[in-house]
């Protein structure tokens, strides 16, 4: 056995503090070491041809590198030895720049001894390191999106356009998502609807798109490449292959006008049997199970009106859940949002007074398309007085503590459409510093404020209370006169689904503080989750407005077929295994893998190697040491503390 | 839950002779008295049922460690709760199915080890006024036991509250098929005995622990807390929650050779023999911390001498305590160190 040792000067990051020549000199005292060296930039040029020359020449069997956080550089010195003719794992890094001359910069002495020590510990462990192969599983070429929102739509274009078959379920029965149900959009004014449902169409038109609307993700299993998933298609007791969407049947509903439209936030009303709304793709009508007479009684009359309207033949109330099996390769998870419900906090008076309303309402009475045609009313009558309060259940430190991102452009935006809509209206706005950072967005705040929309600056700690006084609302805000006002439009915030709990359990990813979807890496890896394979697009990883949310949509597409393309997946090397004869089969390993790699098969543990991400959980919860990680045994991390221990303990 | 009369000790070898010749276990796990003295047995025949002393306040090892990997029989043990709750934990960790076990549980007032005197009746507070007077200590651990009624189990019998004879509580009145027991009632004044004794006990074990503390604190001090052991392994070898089938420690890399021992002497000019003593018991200490049911087995075995119980009291009370568990009370609990909960421990945040 023969290993070498190279210290890393990091430029002066490390020799600044720590006698970089002292401890390639004390290196060539410990065991098994060779040669030892020292330079300037290991990671540079000349640096790795140091090692790989003395590789060939020297015939090194270990290479130790003490420099910096393996974070940084173990890939590319892995690379260096390799290509010198070593096995890859047969590398061991040594920090002693941020575990070492970083943070302590003040004591030279004690930081070089402690170099010495982190280096002894990396021969110690080097000695015992063995090769490892890396092994290579196929990929179906095929991916699942899982949300029909704008960030859906994106990904699933954009991957069905590279060629691979895309799955595009949605859990309603239509896609478009909250896009859909927006006015105009911010900073340029262009119209939602006109801008979304062409890629709505495209959607429906790909060849490579299988769209799977009214239904939900209820299982995955298995591992980036192969994954196995379980869709249910609830029944829309509607034959879709049917269905031309003529219409006929809502009108003839004996609950025409009678229910509650959740696309233009319950403001209207609907059919039992509906489409969400008239540019919905697909175009086919749904049976709200809830709601229908016959689906809840078993009798609507003499016989349904709805099947005795469709001219198709397209009602079957009998129609059942059906439950189908996808494999796809990669999953990009674009799940979406939904807003803060402002009656949790009782003092703006939502729900109780009319003319409190939030921001998303606003949207549908402001909308061509929603309950008033786009005639902004409340009770009836056009407001004279607006007042747009911000930041209702964000930046909250008992709540949602971030930042929306969205409200204070929105909210631009709204007061923006009344100044158009209602030329002599006198619109307030209370917000707390507006956040105007994207392209166009502070250019369109001054030229709202110039419109004549007045902007007034609140704590967010002060007081607010919105009180009913007759047919109007009057805002108290602390440090301001009351304004008796006609409409108040909440900006309320973004947050996780509210069903993020089943959502996370069947996709198994995890949620940061905040709730949403947890990236990665939050600068360099934000797609990316935990698990291999499965990426994160627009806001259920956080608040996004559209241009950002079609970016990352567009990022997670990419990062989603880039294992398509390849067609195989190499596998970290570095994953757990069983000692079969020491394991007692107590399942604590089973337990503690956040990756279900593990299973408990005759009363012994065993690891599934795709879905290990050597993480080491399972050898550190094992009492026997039954499993271990490779590249990190009991028996290499014991050498190491052992190595360094100077008591006799 | 059905709640029965026993008269006495010897009703209660009734019900165990009934399940043996009704066929419902093969075997009855119980202390028996014989001419060399008391001792746990298997009994297969009936008729040797009338020579146990289900009840002897005698304990010297904790016979959970007997069930580990039991078969695929039926059969009935009689244990004291820290074995009944032994007994619970490792069900939660696959190490015995308690299928195959008719567990049966009585109220504990405290064990004896056997080699201070051989107790069999079962022990009331005038028996150990007598015991006092005959300086027959009770066990440590039992003086300091916060959990001497049964947990989950098959069968419990309940001796606290009652004036004479005993309480039989159980779910699987079936069971009980073919006696003739009168139903009976909890006494309602159980509860208030039970706690006054747990505060007593819990009184003492603050005591010890207090103690304990006052000396351990830093690693120096716990190399001298544990500086006569000779690593004989009886500890390990009798607690019923150390269950590897491999104990690291007889892996080649635990169990050091005199090559490795030369080579890790090599390092600092000497080492110590037996090596790695405070490796070992920190070991155990983690290992066994969340499931340690506090029986003091360990240290009725340890031929040093080493007060282990003492500290296994502040360990388990620590553990446990952070996550509001105590070990073996139940057969279904999720184990808490690989149980994950969103928000817990938010103070170590």
């Amino acid at each position: 056995m023969k290993i070498g040792v190279y210290v890393c000067e990091c430029g002066t990051n490390i020799s600044g503090t720590v006698d970089v020549a002292d401890v390639a000199e004390y290196a060539k005292s410990l065991p098994n070491v060779a040669v030892s060296k020292y330079y300037k930039y290991m990671c540079s040029d000349p640096g790795q041809l140091l090692i790989k020359d003395d590789i060939k020449e020297l015939g090194l069997t270990h290479v130790v590198v003490a420099s910096c956080s393996p974070r940084m550089h173990e890939p590319t010195f892995r690379t260096v030895v390799e290509e010198a003719g070593m096995n890859a794992y047969c590398f061991e890094m040594a920090n002693i720049r941020e575990h070492c001359s970083w943070a302590h910069m003040h004591e030279k002495f004690k930081a070089t001894e402690k170099a010495k020590d982190l280096v002894k510990m990396s021969v110690a462990k080097a000695a015992l390191l063995e090769p490892l192969e890396k092994k290579q599983v196929p990929v179906t070429p095929a991916a699942l999106v899982i949300g029909g929102g704008i960030a859906g739509i994106q990904t699933a274009l954009e991957i069905a356009e590279s060629g691979f078959k895309t799955y595009l379920v949605e859990s309603t029965p239509s896609i478009g998502g909250r896009m859909a149900q927006l006015d105009k959009t911010f900073p340029t004014m262009d119209c939602s609807a006109c801008i979304l449902t062409p890629k709505m169409v495209d959607v429906a038109r790909h060849p490579n798109i299988e769209l799977l609307t009214y239904s939900e993700v209820t299982g995955i299993d298995g591992y980036i490449g192969n994954f196995t998933v379980t869709v249910k298609k609830k029944a829309r007791y509607v034959d879709i292959e049917k269905c031309v969407g003529c219409g006929l049947c809502a009108e003839a509903c004996r609950l025409k006008d009678r229910v509650d439209d959740e696309f233009n936030e319950n403001l209207g009303k609907r059919s039992a049997i509906y489409v969400p709304f008239p540019q919905a793709v697909p175009l086919k009508y749904t049976i709200d199970p809830e709601k229908c007479i016959f689906l809840k009684t078993g009798k609507c009359g003499d016989s349904p009106p709805c099947v005795g309207a469709c001219a198709a033949d397209a009602i079957n109330h009998q129609q059942e859940d059906e439950i189908i099996e996808l494999d796809v390769g990669t999953i990009v998870v674009a799940t979406g949002f939904d807003l803060y419900d402002p009656s949790q906090k009782p003092e703006y008076g939502y729900g109780k007074i009319k003319n409190v309303i939030t921001g998303m309402e606003f949207e549908r009475l402001v909308s061509a398309s929603g309950p008033t045609e786009g005639h902004i009313e409340i009770n009836g009558k056009e407001p004279e007085k607006v007042v747009f309060i911000q930041c209702v259940g964000s930046r909250d430190k008992e709540g949602n503590e971030y930042c929306s991102r969205v409200c204070c452009m929105y909210t631009a935006k709204h007061a923006h459409l009344v100044r158009d809509k209602i030329p002599g209206a006198e619109v307030i706005v209370y917000n707390t510093d507006v956040r105007a950072y994207g392209k166009g967005f502070e250019e369109f705040y001054v030229r709202v404020m110039d419109e004549g929309v007045k902007y007034l600056r609140r704590e967010l700690d002060d007081q607010i209370e919105v009180v009913e006084n007759g047919d109007k609302a009057i805002v108290k805000a602390e440090g301001h006169p009351d304004i008796e006002a006609d409409l108040v439009v909440l900006a309320t915030a973004i947050e996780q689904k509210k069903d993020i709990a089943d959502i996370s359990k069947v996709l198994k990813i995890s949620r940061g503080a905040d709730n949403f979807f947890l990236e990665i890496h939050p600068k360099l890896r934000p797609m990316d989750t935990a698990t291999s394979g499965i990426f994160l697009g627009g806001c259920c990883q956080g608040p996004k407005d559209i241009p950002d949310t079609v970016a990352q949509a567009s990022g997670a597409a990419a990062k989603a077929t880039i294992p398509l393309a390849q067609g195989k997946i190499d596998l970290d090397p570095q994953t757990s295994f069983v000692i079969e004869n020491n394991c007692a089969g107590c399942g604590l390993c089973v337990e503690a893998c956040p990756y279900s790699a593990i299973e408990l098969m005759d009363g012994k543990a065993e690891v599934n190697e795709a879905l290990c991400r050597g993480c080491g959980l399972c050898s550190a919860t094992c009492r026997s040491g039954a499993i271990q990680l490779k590249g990190l045994t009991d028996h290499q991390l014991i050498s190491m503390i052992k190595s360094s221990l100077s008591e006799v303990f | 839950m059905g709640t029965y009369i026993l008269e006495n000790e010897e009703a209660l070898k009734k019900v165990l002779e009934n399940m043996l010749r009704k066929g419902m276990v093969e075997g009855v796990m119980v202390q028996t008295a014989g001419e060399s003295g008391v001792f746990t047995s298997i009994i297969t025949d009936p008729d040797f049922i009338s020579k146990t002393a289900p009840l002897a306040p005698l304990f010297s090892n904790n016979n959970a460690v007997f069930l580990q990997n039991n078969g695929t029989r039926n059969i009935a043990v009689v244990v004291k709760p820290c074995e009944a709750r032994a007994i619970n934990e490792l069900k939660k960790l696959n190490q015995i199915n308690t299928d195959k076990l008719v567990v049966i549980c009585a109220d504990c007032q405290g064990t004896i080890n056997p080699r201070d005197g051989l107790i069999t009746e079962p022990l009331t507070e005038a028996k150990k006024k007598e015991l006092e007077k005959d300086s027959i200590p009770i066990r440590k651990a039992c003086t300091v036991c916060e959990h001497f009624t049964p947990p989950e189990v098959d069968i419990s019998i309940m001796a606290i509250g009652t004036t004479g004879g005993y309480i039989l509580a159980t779910d699987r009145e079936e069971l009980l098929d073919g006696l003739e027991l009168k139903a009976g009632e909890i006494p309602s004044g159980r509860n208030a005995e039970v706690e006054k004794i747990r505060k007593e006990n819990l009184e003492k074990k603050e005591k010890m622990v207090e103690e304990l503390d006052k000396k351990l604190g830093s690693p120096d001090t716990l190399v001298e807390f544990f500086k006569d052991c000779i690593r004989c392994d009886n500890c390990r070898d009798m607690c019923p929650i150390c269950y590897c089938k491999q104990c690291y420690f007889e892996t080649p890399l635990g169990d050091l050779r005199t090559d490795e021992m030369l080579h890790q002497a090599a390092t600092k000019g000497i080492l110590r023999i037996p090596p790695d003593i405070l490796f070992y018991q920190l070991t155990r200490n983690i290992h066994v911390a969340a499931g340690c049911v506090e029986c003091g087995a360990c240290e009725e075995v340890c031929p040093r001498d080493i007060p282990l119980l003492d500290v296994w009291k502040s360990i388990t009370g620590n553990v446990q305590g952070l996550f509001e568990y105590v070990s073996g009370m139940k057969r279904d609990e999720p184990l808490p160190l690989v149980g994950f909960k969103e928000s817990e421990l938010e103070e170590v945040k």
